[in-house]
């Protein structure tokens, strides 16, 4: 460790020699010590030794410029200082500890922004899990279900990915309006009043034309009474259309116009719709 | 299970006195507003009966039962009708008919014109319109 002012002074031959060789030893050392040198230059070198950091003096001679820190038990350089680093014409924008996530990246991990915006690891997801983005942030989530034979992917109510069963034989994809299902074609209803009912009976008020809807209430059906056959035009009072139990709604399927008889609209043939 | 939700109901009217079977237009999602009678024994399970009982509340017109004249009044067309489909498919195309009428015997001829005289008269017995004896058809 050695300092010089790098000022040979007037003086006879001797001292001249020892306080070149103190210059030399000065130079070589890069004036280490643990003060800053007594005088300095534009551009010194000089080497804390108490902090082991070289520095370099700046170009007005108005301060020290820290290069770097050397770790002189395993002689390394423990850290460069800088307030921005290049590498060729780029400049290294990274945080030492941002750069380190590439050394401890585990197996499947991958290097995102975090919701900080901060760069950080996302470690892999479980099994069968696909990575996905909600357009904010990426996780991993369930991927899609494993199919069986005949099965389909659809979303459910909670709007989670999962497989529809086939159904059973003869039934149809139908959709409520909201979610889909399997169901039992409706190619006509054997069970009386259900969807698909038809039926040919008379309505009490008013002309209907064919395609048009009514309530079941208001259908009359065609009967017989009292011993005698009565034919198809007859209408039983509305007391009667009750216990029947004539519900919903029913479309008018009659192709043609209809005529009336006793004030009523009769024999049209109607199924039930809803 | 119901296929079809129906969130939406409007002119609700009750069809009896219990308010268990309605008249309602209902916001069907493929056919619009439609008209649908909510019965209790309804066989059919693609809307949820209950569901749209729910959703009328106690919003609906009451019911109005049926005056014993109206009653009576509709009982009485019936009646009629069924008496003017007898003469007009049974009794006339007989007695009308000269070639049928006069391979009768005059006994035959007087039961048949008895006979559409009693279908004519039914209007006048005493327990019109609610309990009527038919008159018997000549063999």
């Amino acid at each position: 460790m050695s300092q010089h002012d790098f000022n040979i002074a007037n003086q006879l031959f001797p001292a001249t020699r020892a306080d070149l060789n103190n210059a030399f030893v000065a130079l070589a050392s890069n004036s280490s010590g643990d003060a800053e040198p007594g005088t300095t230059y534009p551009n010194q070198w000089w080497y804390e030794t108490d902090t082991n950091t070289l520095k370099l003096r700046n170009e007005a001679n108005s301060a020290w410029v820290p290069i770097c820190t050397l770790d002189q038990s395993s002689n390394n350089v423990l850290s460069i200082t800088t307030q921005g680093l290049t590498l060729g014409a780029t400049a290294i924008t990274a945080s030492g500890t941002e750069i380190n996530l590439l050394d401890g990246l585990t197996r499947g991990s991958l290097i995102y922004g975090n919701a900080s915006g901060v760069t950080s690891e996302l470690v892999k997801g479980a099994a069968s899990t696909v990575l996905t983005s909600d357009g904010t942030d990426i996780s991993w989530s369930a991927g899609p279900p494993t199919l069986t034979r005949g099965q389909i992917i659809n979303s459910n109510s909670s709007g989670t990915t999962v497989a529809l069963a086939l159904g059973t034989a003869d039934q149809v994809l139908t959709s409520g309006g909201t979610d889909i299902s399997w169901e039992d074609a409706q190619s006509g209803s054997t069970t009386w009043g259900a969807v698909g009912t038809y039926t040919v009976a008379s309505y009490g008020s008013s002309l209907v034309s064919a395609g048009s809807t009514v309530s079941g209430s208001s259908l009359k059906t065609n009967a017989y009474s009292s011993g005698h056959k009565r034919p198809l035009t007859h209408e039983w009072n509305s007391g009667e259309n009750t216990s029947l139990g004539v519900s919903g709604t029913w479309r008018n399927m009659t192709g043609a116009a209809v005529s009336t008889q006793f004030g009523k609209q009769v024999n049209c043939f109607w199924v039930r719709i809803s | 299970m119901p296929t079809v939700t129906i969130t939406e109901v409007r002119n609700a009217a009750s069809l009896q006195s219990d308010n268990l079977r309605m008249d309602v237009e209902i916001n069907h999602p493929e056919y619009g507003w439609i008209p649908y009678t909510l019965d209790p024994a309804d066989t059919d399970t693609t809307i949820d009966n209950a569901e749209v009982m729910a959703l009328i509340g106690t919003n609906f017109a009451a019911y109005v039962a049926p005056t014993q004249a109206e009653l009576d009044e509709e009982t009485a067309a019936n009646v009629r009708a069924e008496r003017d489909n007898i003469l007009a498919t049974v009794v006339d195309p007989l007695v009308s008919n000269p070639l049928r009428w006069a391979e009768m015997t005059a006994d035959k001829q007087t039961e048949w014109s008895q006979y559409r005289t009693d279908l004519l008269d039914v209007p006048q017995q005493s327990g019109f319109p609610n309990t009527i004896t038919w008159p018997v058809k000549p063999e």
